[in-house]
């Protein structure tokens, strides 16, 4: 093999001062349009009949002249590690692939950007196309019968998901339904949305070895309370649970809705299917697995497919297909109704239109394949090569999916130095931290990371490379890790408040204006 | 080893040697061994998927055949709004759009500093335009931000009734009652409170009969759904807080270049969509929801999503930024323990809208008010000389005005499936809002639209009006 050899790097830091502190009275960033001089003959200012509420005071907006704002913005984006200019392996559960380039050239075309959401249906049928042929092509990657794109991402489409389960228990007359199971290496979205609409949450804790739930304690948990179960498959660790049509099942046997949360189904696509695991309600995150941007934390869109006895109760509006003509169907007498604006993020479904369009079933299904297998030939080079790091849950550690949950446990039992230090020195590799963990922790100094389809062989060795000369750092020269990042674009700030306490509100500032009364 | 190479653009491993190299490695006979973790059972293999379109230009005719059947803004002339609407978007916005290292990245703290500092100046800026001081991260829309804020007013009161005006947005409305629901009742109650059939302002003594102690909180839009602006909104607000309730203020923020800030006329909470500050239409994508505060432990920690806060660093002078600040609040950290869920929303159009108000600037904020108001009085007075044409409300009107077309015998949809045949398209039909209006229309008129485009309209809606019955 060839040896791997880490390149020089130093991120751009440019010292930007907040914008406000770019102010020049007089500078103008962009001149825009004035009425018409016979409307403003005859209307006036247009103003005064604001009276008492007419704003009194100038806005404390900064002025500033356009061609500085361009540096200072540039200079901004040049200091952030997203997946076009860094590797994206480390942000594991998230999923950050590829977003082809030519997904956002389309996103651009005036047919989307410039297209209102209530205009007649007859006048966006190319939106309700986009959305009604997606659709077709969801169902069928899921086993589902019916989709909904309205979700603004995965939190919504779980919330949704609870609502609809709360819908179908009251039309089912089980208002006594009242518990949601979830499992701890679930997203804690699926506790916490389903928590949002009331119900009690009853979490299943991962067995020491397997780190799945216990059969015998998920036995137990199911009772004539039991509304749905809440689950993720593969879990966060990676472990995919083989018997997961018998919980899905099991739920089924008790009246209760089994509902699957595929946010990241990067491992599946093409290989199985939420139908045959027997759930009835699941979300895709198509900010993940279909190649959407994650734009700095959204808007994403959680894509919700249920089975047939659950479409009437999905969100408003679906869009509908009469054979000639595409529309928008309001007129839903049992939907849960309303749970987002408009139609959801329409930009996220047409990539993902585009990113199904462009691959096909064998893209499809090779996407899946080499996230898996790039995933399993990771995980061993990780163990084998990066000092101090180990697997909890030993059964089948070599069958992790898309992603692991590792451990720098034993680098921390020799060096006192943890995941939070190593994450620290990454970003002076280029690399942006690893995520750890959910909450709580279930494995010590836990790493998530995902080298999904878009990374090839020697993206993979530099990154195992690069976490095997930190390890070494930690072990020879720990000041320069305790100390890191050297080559960032900031240093650490030292005062952001971690708990929502009294003491810590003195110095939290997230405007300007408390930055100025807390620190200056 | 039987190995199929498949090659693409997005999967190198697919296509090259590392595929072999790779299977060898972990001992994987075959693709079958590589996802021993399935029993056979769970696999599917009978998918009925579309042919492929694997080169990049035929995806591009493809994409490009349908989207142009969308009418849009180069196609047709829109006076449409309701929630969403035709603006100018200063091209920086959209260079900034364009930036690959800030659209891709998603959770590094320390390798995002810059986009840390694009959030957190959004968050600056908006603090200045509303008057407010603590903002955590969007929410997916304004029904989202409505939802949102009529939770923490009960939290915070430990009451179970708001009170809210009839005239309200419907869509948000419906978000905004969902997102109370509970399996175990509502989390609040909802209560109406009428408005002027008059002005379209809100009726002060509806308002009053309903107020009590019981009341968490007075929600009111400004401008409202139907454009008026609430011009005794600081009264409201010292009326909710004689009972102890919140006051929670809907804002438009394009108009707070001209309209008072909610927080310097009693607003408690201030919520709304960020869609007006520079993010296109997107057919209803480019929407994003906001909450903000009073500089108040109390509240600020009623605030469901993560917040991104700037520090020191231990350099001099320097600023850094982290999104865990006072992360102990958020459903990340405590799961269900947590008051509401929070998750990925749009923080791609935070920090837009964050650019959009840099590059406007306080003349630019001012101005584009000024004109909005301009162009939509010309608009409504101009329509108002249509014979049996009548602007509803007497009131004073942002952006949007409502024309009654009772008197013509047309109703809304008629109109304009007219106007769409001479490339209009025209107003909201209001029956589909659900506030007592029929046969009127939401006309939207922005600083986007000259006097030519304002008058076409008008031609355009006393053609149809004037020929024939229903």
């Amino acid at each position: 093999m060839q040896k791997v050899k880490i390149r020089d790097f130093h991120q751009a830091r440019w010292n930007e001062p907040i914008v406000m502190e770019l102010n020049i009275p007089g500078e103008r960033g962009v001149l825009i349009p004035k009425a018409d001089k016979e409307i403003k003959n005859e209307i006036g200012d247009g103003v005064s009949n604001l009276k008492s509420l007419k704003r009194k005071s100038e806005l404390g907006l900064p002025e500033v002249n356009q061609a500085r704002l361009v540096r200072h913005y540039i200079r901004l984006t040049q200091e952030c590690m997203g997946s076009d200019n860094t590797l994206g392996i480390s942000q594991g559960t998230c999923t950050l692939k590829y977003n082809p380039k030519i997904n956002e050239f389309l996103v651009k075309h005036p047919g989307l950007l410039d297209v209102h959401p209530l205009q007649d249906d007859d006048t966006m049928q190319g939106v309700l196309e986009i959305y009604y042929k997606t659709e077709q092509i969801m169902k069928e990657l899921a086993g589902m019968d019916k989709f909904s794109f309205l979700p603004g991402a995965g939190g919504q489409a779980i919330y949704s998901n609870a609502v609809i389960v709360k819908k179908y228990q009251e039309y089912k007359k089980n208002t006594h339904k009242n518990e949601i199971i979830t499992t701890l290496h679930s997203h804690p979205v699926d506790a916490a949305a389903s928590s949002t609409v009331g119900y009690k949450i009853i979490t299943l804790m991962p067995n020491d070895e397997t780190g799945l739930p216990d059969w015998n304690e998920y036995q137990a948990a199911l009772s004539e309370k039991t509304a749905a179960i809440f689950i993720t498959n593969p879990e966060d660790t990676g472990i995919f649970n083989k018997r997961i049509d018998e919980y899905t099942k099991a739920a089924h046997d008790i009246g209760a809705l089994s509902v699957y949360d595929q946010a990241n189904a990067n491992a599946l696509i093409g290989i199985a299917r939420a139908g045959e695991a027997g759930f009835d309600l699941m979300h895709f995150n198509l900010h993940k697995t279909f190649s959407s941007p994650h734009g700095a934390d959204g808007p994403g869109c959680g894509a919700l497919g249920c089975s047939d006895e659950l479409a009437k109760f999905l969100p408003k509006p679906t869009v509908e297909f009469n054979g000639s003509k595409y529309y928008l169907d309001y007129d839903r007498e049992h939907s849960i109704g309303y749970i987002k604006q408009f139609l959801g993020n329409t930009a996220a479904v047409l990539r993902a239109y585009l990113w199904c369009m462009n691959l096909g079933e064998e893209g499809l299904r090779q996407a899946a394949t080499i996230s898996v297998l790039n995933n399993q030939y990771m995980t061993k080079e990780i163990l084998d090569k990066v000092p101090g790091t180990s697997i909890h849950y030993n059964v089948d550690a070599e069958q992790r999916m898309e992603q692991t949950r590792l451990s720098f446990d034993k680098l921390f039992e020799q060096t006192g130095l943890g995941i939070m230090d190593v994450n620290n020195r990454l970003i002076d590799y280029g690399i942006s931290e690893l995520w750890m963990s959910h909450h709580p922790f279930t494995v010590p100094e836990p790493f998530t990371p995902e080298p999904c389809e878009s990374y090839n062989k020697e993206d993979i060795d530099y990154y195992v490379e690069v976490l095997r000369k930190i390890a070494n750092e930690c072990k020879n020269t720990p000041d320069i890790v305790k100390n890191a990042p050297h080559k960032a674009s900031k240093h650490s700030p030292v005062r952001i408040p971690l708990h929502s306490t009294e003491e810590d509100f003195k110095h939290l500032a997230t405007t300007w204006r408390a930055y100025i009364k807390r620190f200056k | 080893m039987n190995i199929t190479k498949f090659e693409h653009p997005y999967i190198p491993n697919a296509g090259s040697d590392a595929k072999e190299e790779l299977m060898m490695s972990i001992g994987k006979r075959n693709e079958r061994e590589i996802f021993d973790m399935i029993p056979d059972h769970l696999l599917y293999q009978k998918f009925n998927l579309p042919e492929p379109i694997l080169d990049e230009y035929t995806l591009k005719r493809h994409a490009n055949a349908i989207l142009s059947k969308n009418a849009n803004l180069n196609t047709h002339l829109y006076f449409l709004g309701a929630g969403c609407a035709p603006h100018f978007i200063p091209a920086v916005v959209d260079e900034v759009l364009g930036r690959g290292e800030f659209y891709t990245s998603y959770s590094s703290i320390m390798g995002d500093q810059g986009r840390g500092q694009l959030q957190f100046e959004y968050q600056s800026m908006m603090a200045e335009l509303l008057d407010m001081d603590v903002i955590a991260f969007p929410q997916y829309d304004g029904g989202s931000s409505v939802g949102h804020s009529f939770r923490i007013a009960c939290r915070l009161t430990k009451r179970k009734k708001i009170l809210i005006p009839k005239s309200m947005s419907n869509q948000n409305y419906q978000i905004a009652y969902n997102y109370i629901n509970q399996i175990d009742g509502k989390y609040c109650e909802l209560i109406t409170v009428d408005y002027d059939k008059n002005t379209g302002l809100l009726d002060l003594n509806d308002l009053k009969s309903e107020l009590s102690e019981e009341i968490a909180a007075v929600f009111i839009e400004n401008p409202t759904f139907s454009g008026i602006v609430e011009l005794q909104a600081e009264e409201i607000g010292k009326m909710a807080k004689a009972v102890g309730a919140e006051f929670i203020v809907y804002a438009d923020p394009i108009s707070l270049g001209v309209i008072e800030a909610p927080g310097n006329y009693g607003a408690t909470i201030a919520c709304g969509d960020l869609h007006s500050l520079g993010i296109h239409m997107l057919a209803g994508a480019g929407v994003g929801g906001f909450v903000m505060v009073k500089d108040n432990s109390k509240y600020a920690y009623q605030l469901k999503d993560m917040m991104y806060a700037a520090s020191p660093t231990n350099v001099e002078g320097e600023i850094a930024f982290s999104y865990e600040a006072a992360f102990d609040r958020t459903s990340y950290e405590i799961r269900e323990k947590s008051a509401e869920y929070t998750g990925t929303s749009s923080g791609l159009w935070t920090a837009l809208a964050g650019v959009y108000l840099a590059v406007m600037g306080p003349k630019g904020m001012s101005e584009v008010g000024t004109i909005i108001m301009q162009n939509s009085q010309y608009a409504a007075k101009r329509i108002s000389e249509i014979p049996n044409v009548e602007i509803k409300f007497g009131g004073t009107f942002f952006k949007e005005f409502v024309v009654d077309f009772t008197k013509t015998g047309k109703t809304v949809s008629e109109i304009n499936k007219s106007l769409l045949k001479k490339n209009i398209i025209g107003g909201y039909e209001l029956s589909k809002a659900d506030i007592e209006l029929k046969d009127c229309m939401l006309v939207c008129v922005t600083e986007i639209h000259t006097k030519a485009d304002i008058d076409k309209f008008v031609n355009a809606v006393k053609a149809v009006v004037q020929t024939g019955g229903k």
